[in-house]
């Protein structure tokens, strides 16, 4: 793959890229999913294979999904889909000191074992 | 305390009118996120990691156990069962849901809160000392200045999109408990030799990426002044800060690049030239907020055995130990109540323990709270003969830690775990300190410490003034932490001294284990505090035992 623009995060270069953003209405942490939907699950985020690809992606959301979401930015991924920095892990696990996030104690059984 | 009046109300409820309409075109997609957002900040509600937090104004950090029951009522409504309070001695509700907060700011003015200004380029929530109208050395109680200055500030046309935020602290006492030397404007009240109080005036403190200590600018400015004096503080900074970055926009780096003297000048020439034409304050204004911070009226003495009930239980002991302190009449304490038992979010309290808090006040604390910088509870005046009673209901809550002042009493700011800005947790680092000290029983020997701890360079967690101060940051996706000793954040103002390359989320419980351990190791005996021994030894012993033990 092309080298990512995104700096090595813990000694890893991205492997995938994918598009995350807060819900205008809740804060909620979404990522765009390969349908175009927004879904909580990060694992089930539309993977993109190029950082170019996911930045094409981002402007088109921007455009397309102003009035419904807020921030909308680029993460990078790891080999398995999971978001290589600390803060986009916490992003999608909820805060350390708390066993809940914003989807009234949705929190997926996958994500809490990461 | 101070009651709100008609005109108060009124504003607040437009306030929230307001906010209902302009966030209603923001859902609807009439407004776009860059415009409504400078909108959304100045009324306190900010979109941090996981949702959108809320921040409540609570002024000077006093409350009504009615507010204290409101702020549960929106922590069981609107959040998640609990509220955050901060070294602003604010609220955050962390987990708002936009559609709700309309509600919440409604619910808050039914009990004359809201949550205007706690962001933005503005004239931030005024601090105070929280023993304020309680500490035996105060010479005044600084709340009403505070509140002077919340009226004044409040909506002020002309500051109200200043170069960057604005911080002022107030202090009624010598002893300063409100961090004064670290805030754009330290307010110290004093008396000349004429014995006439006034206001000694300290500019261009702060902490953030470019700690520094404020400089005195007026040894004495007369209470008749103080507004006109600061008024012309205001302009100069509004006229002469920077705007081209937002990293040198504090009017700390004014007064550094321009330095104090000629801060001072400008100053000084617009306060002569206003001054003329500066109205007086208003008799009856003055006279009203004098009223409202008058001290309840105390009971007098019962028959209480402090020292006898002590005796009778160590556990009562170790508390009263550290919660309890000396009020100005001798009938009566302050008790702290500690938002940190071991292993909890520091400055976290249940929906149950706020209304535990609350109820606790109204029977037997004159029916008033405090919120401390130090993200702590503070029933301000409390006759001792209740003192038994409510430390066995705060024990029920689960708020009776013994630990103020101690090495598990960390000032934390939210950090990665919430907060958008930040580059490492604070929290779990405050949690891991707090337990491994427990666990080694140490606490009470190492004796007082403040460990205050940042999960950026912006510094909420204050790390610059801890005796052991935390700094987390981001390294290539990594959380690393460095480290500072020395700093102190009262009236011998320090900041602290970093002691070298920073350690990972990992390693550093044992750092601060090693830091502690040679100090109890070196120290000439129990008397030799912390801060103490690191004036008389230096940074090079710590140094050694980081790196090249």
């Amino acid at each position: 793959m092309s080298q990512s623009k995104l700096k090595t995060i813990k000694g890893v270069h991205p492997r995938y890229f994918a598009v995350t953003a807060n819900l205008l209405l809740t804060g909620d942490v979404v990522y765009l999913s390969p349908t175009g939907r927004w879904v909580w699950d990060v694992t089930h985020a539309k993977q993109f294979k190029t950082e170019t690809s996911a930045e094409e992606a981002v402007r088109e959301c921007q455009s397309l999904y102003a009035n419904q979401t807020v921030g909308i930015y680029l993460i990078a991924l790891d080999e398995a889909g999971w978001p290589l920095s600390t803060k986009e892990q916490l992003r999608t696990k909820g805060p350390s000191n708390y066993h809940h996030n914003n989807r009234n104690g949705q929190q997926l059984v996958a994500n809490r074992k990461r | 305390m101070y009651h709100y009046q008609d005109f108060d109300r009124d504003f607040v409820k437009d306030r929230v009118s307001e906010f209902r309409t302009i966030t209603q075109r923001r859902i609807d997609g009439v407004l776009s996120e860059d415009e409504y957002k400078p909108f959304r900040l100045q009324n306190g509600l900010y979109l941090q990691l996981h949702a959108y937090m809320l921040q409540v104004a609570i002024p000077y950090g006093t409350l009504s156990s009615r507010q204290m029951h409101k702020l549960a009522d929106i922590a069981e409504r609107w959040d998640k069962g609990y509220g955050h309070f901060t070294t602003r001695q604010n609220i955050q509700f962390n987990w708002m849901k936009l559609a709700d907060v309309g509600d919440v700011l409604e619910a808050l003015s039914e009990v004359d809160m809201h949550a205007i200004q706690t962001s933005g380029n503005c004239i931030r929530n005024v601090t105070a000392d929280h023993f304020a109208g309680c500490a035996p050395d105060e010479i005044e109680d600084p709340r009403m200045v505070a509140e002077l200055l919340r009226q004044w500030s409040t909506a002020h046309p002309e500051f109200a999109f200043l170069p960057r935020k604005f911080k002022i602290a107030v202090s009624g006492a010598p002893n300063d408990r409100a961090v004064i030397a670290f805030h754009d404007i330290g307010i110290q009240i004093v008396q000349n030799r004429d014995g006439e109080t006034g206001y000694r005036i300290l500019i261009g403190g702060g902490l953030g990426r470019t700690p520094l200590i404020g400089q005195e600018l007026s040894a004495f400015v007369p209470k008749a002044d103080l507004l006109c004096y600061l008024e012309a503080v205001m302009h100069i900074y509004n006229r002469y800060g920077r705007r081209d970055n937002k990293y040198k926009a504090r009017i700390k780096i004014l007064v550094q690049e321009n330095g104090l003297a000629q801060t001072k000048a400008q100053i000084d020439a617009y306060f002569a030239q206003i001054k003329k034409t500066h109205r007086p304050l208003s008799e009856t204004l003055l006279r009203k907020i004098k009223d409202d911070f008058a001290l309840p009226n105390l009971s007098k003495a019962s028959a209480f055995d402090l020292e006898a009930q002590m005796a009778l239980s160590p556990a009562f002991a170790r508390w009263a130990g550290q919660s309890v302190h000396a009020h100005r009449d001798e009938n009566h304490v302050s008790i702290t109540i500690s938002l940190k038992k071991q292993g909890a979010t520091p400055g976290d309290a249940s929906t149950a323990q706020m209304r535990v808090m609350a109820e606790l006040a109204k029977a037997y604390a004159y029916d008033e709270l405090r919120v401390s910088h130090e993200q702590n509870i503070i029933l301000p005046h409390v006759p001792k003969e209740h003192l038994l009673a409510i430390y066995q209901a705060l024990q029920e809550a689960d708020l009776a830690a013994a630990n103020i002042g101690l090495v598990s009493d960390i000032i934390a700011c939210p950090g990665l775990d919430y907060c958008s800005l930040a580059t490492a947790r604070s929290i779990t680092i405050a949690q891991q300190i707090a337990t491994h000290f427990e666990g080694l029983k140490t606490e009470y020997d190492i004796g007082p410490m403040k460990i205050k701890i940042s999960g950026c360079i912006n510094a909420c967690g204050h790390h610059h003034v801890g005796h052991i101060g935390i700094l987390g940051l981001d390294r290539a996706g990594v959380e690393n932490y460095q480290i500072t000793i020395g700093g102190d954040g009262t009236q011998d103002a320090a900041i602290g001294e970093r002691t070298g390359p920073g350690f990972s989320y990992e390693q550093i419980i044992g750092a601060i284990d090693r830091i502690i351990a040679h100090y109890l190791a070196k120290r000439t005996g129990k008397d030799e505090s912390f801060l103490a021994y690191y004036k008389r030894v230096g940074i090079t012993p710590f140094k050694e035992v980081l790196y090249h033990a």
